[in-house]
């Protein structure tokens, strides 16, 4: 059966710092991988988790995740990297590019243009659906975006760049990524949340922004959930027990909040694995069997 | 024993920097340092970045403006101070301070290329952060500062936002859009390439008018440059300085603590004194109860057993991770029932802050 991703290209996952994003991403494309889809992992931005997780180098160019998942391929896109890459492509001399870019009148402009990192990044995500840069040769992308309020600013920045370059293929192109962003037929967007009072909280708010400036209808999947066990009135004298007690409660009443905010929950229990790749391989089969 | 030879880190100290990324607890694990100092008699200010509404409220922070306000508990033996980053405010402030010229001032407030900067320029919210920093501690009026800083990605950035916005204004950069053509400059340019052909490469890409605004705004902004050249040389020196400890928080999670390391290194090549690091909610508090199982009833049981084979698996790679590495002073803080916001809850943090012990050899 279809989960959220049948026939997307891009999905973007976003949520409160801490909620095991990078996780579910890892999750999300691991699953599609699984099926045969050939896949790309990407991180945005300097800072490069995956690497650390994966313990192998991870950069702009795509390269396999491990030798026992075929199909799934991991990146980093800098903001820098990406801008590299659209001026490259855009002014065609590559000879002249790399000091172009390190001149500093680009420098400056690089830093005061606004968000024209981000926009960058999201233009190389869209590149392939727009028919502008390198081949993308992916059947998905996922995106395992930053967290709500950079996510947020984020999306807006295409258009808030539009706004300032009005004129000038920037300013077309910005556009365009915007549109590619809102086509609901090829992009999907993912929340991850935890059943618990801020994340939900976050989560609601963020729901409501993307409907409303954008009419974005993202699917959420709440982490970290923990199979209900009846307790004895014993187990309830002792300090796990009241612990269970009070998660349980919290978990009942969050989880029922953020399904009314939407019927696209998805569930996943916390995994009680310490390894890495079997963390991975189990958040993978779960989601695969939540939305099947 | 609580958070002891944290205590004795943070004595003589007139600043506590809690650096890391989004989402490990770093808020409210500064709250709770800056409580629990100023619990033993020193007046301390706690200046947070996002704070919760709830520990807003707390911690007597008002979102609107950014001016420290008393935290009222009369348990205290010393006071408790709270502020947040209201950017555009300290913007405000800063640009009013450095360009008395007014119409400058209005002419810049007009350019859209400034507004769109001011929250957003990399590198803003991170120096309006540093730049109340420096206001609360040039002050002089705290015994001790403790510094939340935004959930930078990589927090090297942000310590390094005020020499960004400096670079950026340089006159190196600035001259590009100073000349005028006639100038005999703007002449030995244009023969020797350069500058004015990456500018007439980005009006092909952005339009004559975004240029112009950029052009505009650069005229503006060197009017900053001088104070903001001064602000950075007193703003490095003091995160470099003996008085100043620097505290990571983090998740555990073996990939963030391998980043931690990375970011540990990169701070002690540009000079930073990299203390401390705090590993929150490393396991939930019943752990340290020792319940055995024999007390549950059959699922809670195996339930048990699962979680505690999980987290005691998790504090051992800790330990192992904190030996391979050079053992730097590293703490815990266990995952409490509820999200911490209130005062008693803060105080309880600081309680429970513990030391990691070596690991015990086989």
């Amino acid at each position: 059966m279809a989960g959220p991703l049948a026939k997307k290209k891009i999905v973007l996952v976003t949520g409160k710092g801490g909620v095991g994003k990078s996780l579910i991403s890892f999750g999300i494309a691991l699953a599609e991988a699984k099926k045969g889809r050939r896949v790309l992992l990407v991180e945005p931005g300097e800072s490069g988790y995956f690497s650390h997780f994966l313990s192998r180098p991870v950069g702009f160019e795509a390269v396999a995740a491990d030798e026992k998942w075929p199909n799934l391929f991991v990146a980093r896109w800098g903001g820098n990297d990406c801008l590299k890459d659209y001026v490259e492509h855009m002014l065609k001399v590559r000879s002249l590019v790399t000091a172009f870019f390190a001149h500093p009148v680009m420098q400056a402009f690089i830093a005061a243009a606004p968000a024209l990192s981000d926009v960058s990044i999201l233009g190389k995500l869209t590149s392939g659906l727009r028919n502008v840069g390198p081949a993308l040769d992916f059947d998905l992308i996922v995106f395992d975006a930053y967290s709500t309020g950079h996510f947020l600013a984020m999306m807006r920045a295409p258009l808030g760049l539009a706004e300032a370059i009005q004129m000038g293929p920037m300013g077309k192109q910005s556009r365009q990524i915007h549109d590619v962003l809102t086509d609901l037929s090829v992009c999907a967007y993912g929340v991850v949340t935890l059943p618990e009072e801020l994340p939900v909280q976050e989560s609601e708010e963020l729901l409501a922004r993307l409907r409303g400036e954008w009419g974005i209808e993202p699917f959420v999947v709440c982490n970290a959930l923990l199979p209900e066990t009846p307790l004895s009135e014993a187990d309830e004298q002792t300090e796990f027990g009241a612990y269970l007690s009070a998660r349980y409660r919290n978990q009942r009443r969050y989880l029922r909040q953020i399904e009314e905010a939407t019927p696209n929950t998805f569930q996943l229990e916390q995994i009680f694995e310490n390894d890495r790749s079997l963390l991975v391989e189990e958040a993978a089969a779960r989601l695969e069997r939540a939305w099947s | 024993m609580s958070a002891g030879d944290l205590g004795r880190m943070l004595e003589g100290k007139k600043l506590a920097v809690c650096v890391g990324t989004g989402g490990v607890g770093k808020t409210t694990t500064a709250a709770a340092l800056a409580l629990r100092e100023a619990g033993r008699g020193k007046k301390v200010l706690a200046i947070t970045v996002d704070p919760s509404k709830r520990l807003a409220s707390t911690l007597n922070i008002s979102m609107d403006r950014s001016e420290p306000a008393r935290v009222a508990d009369p348990e205290l033996a010393g006071a408790l101070f709270g502020v947040t980053v209201n950017a555009e405010e300290i913007f405000d402030r800063f640009l009013s301070e450095t360009m008395r010229d007014a119409e400058k001032i209005e002419r810049l407030k007009k350019n859209r290329l400034y507004n769109q900067l001011k929250t957003r320029l990399s590198g803003s919210q991170e120096f309006t952060s540093l730049e109340l920093l420096h206001e609360c501690v040039q002050s002089g009026e705290y015994d001790l500062v403790v510094l939340d800083t935004p959930p930078a990605q990589n927090a090297i950035e942000f310590l390094q936002s005020p020499q960004r916005l400096h670079r950026l204004f340089d006159s190196s950069v600035t001259k590009w859009f100073l000349q005028t053509p006639g100038d005999a400059g703007f002449l030995k340019k244009l023969i020797l390439g350069g500058g004015e052909r990456v500018l007439s490469a980005l009006e092909t890409l952005t339009g004559r008018g975004f240029i112009a605004e950029l052009r505009d705004f650069f005229q503006l902004a060197q009017h900053w440059q001088q104070e903001l050249s001064e602000r950075m040389k007193s703003v490095h020196r003091l995160l470099t300085g003996t008085e100043t400890l620097f505290i990571m928080v983090t998740a555990f999670d073996e990939a963030k603590l391998d980043e931690a390391l990375q970011f540990e290194s990169e701070l002690k090549r540009q000079g930073y004194p990299f203390d401390a690091v705090i590993v929150n909610r490393l396991f939930p508090l019943w752990m340290e109860c020792g319940e055995d199982e024999g007390r549950f009833s059959g699922d809670v049981a195996s339930l048990h057993a699962r979680m505690r084979l999980f987290y005691g698996e998790r504090l051992r790679r800790l330990r192992r991770f904190h030996a391979a590495h050079g053992g730097k002073p590293t703490f815990y803080l266990p995952e409490f029932k509820e999200a911490v916001s209130e005062l008693q809850g803060l105080k309880e943090v600081a309680a429970r802050l513990r030391p990691l012990a070596p690991e015990t050899p086989a």
